[in-house]
């Protein structure tokens, strides 16, 4: 035992060595002129799909960037950060991005819960941030109104999609009875829910059912059976997971429950149509980007031959944000002042640039882009299918 | 600066949390996977006092550690009369939390149905309607003020730590040890279990209140999602890793399990596997923790003191 314990004391000691070497050596760079770009995102945890679909094509993307010289001469390095899909993890990372690595723009986080937190500390260290897909409204402007000068997002907000869900489901479908399954611990569901119910309502429709659930459930026959009870005839899932939506169309079509079932852009995942295409038979899901449009089949591909992994809309709004911030530097680069400052100046002022999805304007007084189109989607023999695109009045 | 700063912040919070644990698991024998639960209710409540009734931010974390304190009477009284022991009072705490994080979900959509409501039990409840929309529910309650900074964390720490000392040199601290070892003979010899593990468990839900109250003041921002089940479980990892009986080890890991992730942050995805792998061969190797038994002593402070000012003995007390 104690010669056990020396031998392990040494390997403990040598284990500490390696690690701080390696970290220190980390930090070492080059001469050149280099920017560096944040992503905080998720690499491990439940949300890890998210980070593995983004990482490698923006790190392809970078590396193209840096192949044709750079942005103006300024070389970009992407560092990237996991958070084990914990709000603190993400307030440590980005405290890390703005010290430490002295990021000149930040990408991410993806979910709302770390988007609120973050906003300050961006605001703080006058660094800009673009989230993801980061959909409550409190990201980019406070709950008293005023807004976070360095918070942008590239994707639509929460009462938007609501609004549209609502609007399609009454106008569109026809359907009068709405039932709710959502997941009661995260803003992003619990945020749609409000906003379609609200505008559903409105209309003249009726909410039979809203039944709850949390993150990591993983059987909501008991929900289901109530929802059959209530006789709806539209279920909305606006789940943040795929496997929720997923998961409860096996479990409807076990119970014998037919009903039209809606999801929001959390879900428009590729993974969803293997989990549960058969039982999605019809569903509608709705969202900012579509990874089936023929002008993405091509980087689809490309993307799936490199990599192993297919592309999700977590891919395409990675590449938003960092085509966004491209431009930003660019931008700052011709006024000759490449400083964060400079970046936070040109993404607010950015009117019909082109990035990866879709040509985007940003709004100066919310930080959101203007009047991103909204896809309807239909599931139809386990793929998805456009069936119309959404514009705001 | 700021990174480091968030380092030792977030690493000083989780060594107040693991302190209370500490007592509870490390001295008290009653081992707890509902930490996060208090930490969430003396997180919230101190954020009240200091946002909606202006108390002064100190006074705030003292009052929403009490709060914690006395909510942990709520689970403690019924389960100790009962005498719950070992996983079986470990589940009954896991429920406890669990049943915080679900209602504190809830608080916008029950405090707008509070404010509509016209007749019924929900006109009890009417003056806290608007507070409850204002916790936000899931989405959290926003804008708090962010006093906490590295200075107040670094106090914070020194003064837990201190009076965790006191307390468990003390004879509440001798009488948690005594029932640790053998609840039937610490009765035997006069010990009031259920006195001594219902102040075990207040002192130690306090901690935990006031280590949420920090974190509620560096974030700005309180959301349910922070108290998850994983908190909990890292604290019990920490005073178990570092060590039963002994409140350094549980300092020491406390810090370490907020540093060594940051520190393997090269290996990208797979440091959590290293962590966990870090963990198993501790527990293989030193299967009562870095620094079981291990007591921390203010005896170098004492000696330093004596030579100082020249008293020329020593006390033997520690």
């Amino acid at each position: 035992m104690n010669k056990n314990v020396q031998l392990f004391r040494k390997w403990w000691g040598l284990l500490l060595i390696g690690v701080l070497l390696i970290s220190s050596l980390s930090g070492c760079g080059s001469q050149e002129k280099v920017l560096k770009i944040g992503y905080i995102t998720e690499q491990t945890g439940v949300d890890a799909y998210v980070g593995a679909a983004s990482v490698p094509a923006m790190q392809d993307y970078v590396d193209e960037i840096n192949a044709k010289g750079g942005i103006s001469g300024y070389k970009i390095e992407l560092v990237v950060y996991d958070t084990r899909s914990e709000v603190p993890d993400a307030v440590t990372v980005a405290k890390r991005l703005v010290d430490q690595d002295k990021a000149v723009a930040i990408i991410g986080p993806s979910w709302s819960s770390a988007g609120i937190p973050l906003a300050d500390i961006a605001d703080a260290a006058k660094v800009p941030m673009v989230a993801t897909t980061a959909s409550n409204v409190n990201v980019t402007v406070s709950e008293d109104g005023t807004l976070h000068p360095y918070m942008f997002r590239v994707c639509f907000i929460d009462p938007y999609q609501g609004f549209a869900q609502a609007d399609f489901a009454y106008n569109k479908l026809g359907l009068r009875k709405a039932a709710f399954l959502t997941d009661i611990a995260s803003p992003y569901t619990v945020g749609l829910h409000q906003f379609f119910k609200d505008h559903f309502i409105e209309l003249g429709g009726e909410i039979v059912a809203e039944e709850g659930y949390t993150q990591g459930d993983a059987e909501f026959r008991a929900q289901l059976a109530k929802i059959k009870d209530a006789g709806a005839d539209l279920l909305v899932v606006d789940a943040y997971t795929f496997k929720d939506i997923g998961l409860a169309a096996q479990q409807a079509e076990a119970l014998g429950l037919k009903v039209q079932i809606m999801g929001g852009d959390g879900v428009f995942v590729p993974e969803l149509l293997e989990m549960a295409g058969p039982q999605l038979e019809g569903a509608i899901v709705t969202t900012g980007v579509t990874t089936d449009s023929p002008d993405f089949a091509e980087f689809n591909k490309a993307f799936e031959a490199k990599h192993g992994t297919q592309a999700n809309i977590y891919t395409y709004y990675g590449l938003d944000a960092l085509m966004a911030i491209e431009y930003a530097i660019g931008e700052a680069a011709k006024k000759g002042d490449v400083t964060p400052t400079a970046v936070r100046d040109a993404l607010e002022t950015m009117t019909d640039v082109q990035l990866f999805t879709s040509k985007v304007t940003m709004e100066p007084d919310t930080h959101n882009p203007h009047n991103k189109p909204l896809l309807i989607m239909t599931i139809k023999d386990s793929q998805w299918v456009l069936t119309e695109t959404f514009q705001p009045k | 600066m700021g990174y480091i700063n968030t380092i030792i912040i977030l690493g000083g919070i989780n060594i107040i949390a693991a302190l209370g644990v500490a007592i509870l698991t490390g001295y008290t024998g009653l081992f707890t996977i509902g930490h996060a639960g208090f930490m969430a209710l003396g997180g919230y409540m101190s954020a009240i006092f200091v946002k909606e009734l202006g108390v002064p931010f100190p006074i705030a974390l003292l009052l929403g550690g009490t709060f914690a304190g006395l909510c942990s009477f709520i689970i403690g009284y019924p389960a100790f009369r009962s005498e719950l022991r070992g996983d079986y009072f470990a589940v009954a705490t896991l429920g406890f939390s669990e049943a915080t994080r679900l209602l504190l979900n809830n608080t916008r959509s029950m405090g707008e149905s509070i404010n509509t409501a016209e007749s019924g039990i929900a006109m009890l409840f009417k003056p806290i309607g608007p507070l409850l929309v204002k916790l936000g529910g899931v989405f959290g309650y926003m804008s708090l003020p962010s006093p906490t900074n590295v200075f107040v964390v670094v106090v914070a720490v020194i003064l837990a730590l201190f009076f965790a000392h006191m307390f468990v040199t003390s004879q509440y601290g001798k009488n948690c040890i005594a029932i640790s070892q053998d609840e039937v003979a610490a009765q035997m010899m006069g010990v009031n279990l259920l006195k001594t593990k219902m102040i075990a468990l207040f002192v130690s839900a306090f901690y935990a209140g006031v280590a949420g109250g920090l974190m509620a003041f560096y974030f700005a921002y309180l959301t349910p999602s922070f108290f998850t089940i994983t908190k909990s479980s890292d604290l019990l990892a920490a005073v178990v890793f570092g060590g039963i009986q002994s409140l350094i080890g549980p300092v020491i890991t406390g810090f370490i399990l907020v540093v060594f992730p940051e520190l393997l942050r090269s290996f990208a995805e797979w440091r959590l596997i290293i962590y966990g792998f870090l963990f198993v061969i501790v527990m293989i190797f030193r299967p009562q923790g870095l620094l079981g038994y291990v007591e921390m002593n203010f005896y170098f402070v004492r000696i330093w003191w004596n030579k100082i000012f020249r008293r020329g003995q020593t006390s033997q007390e520690g």
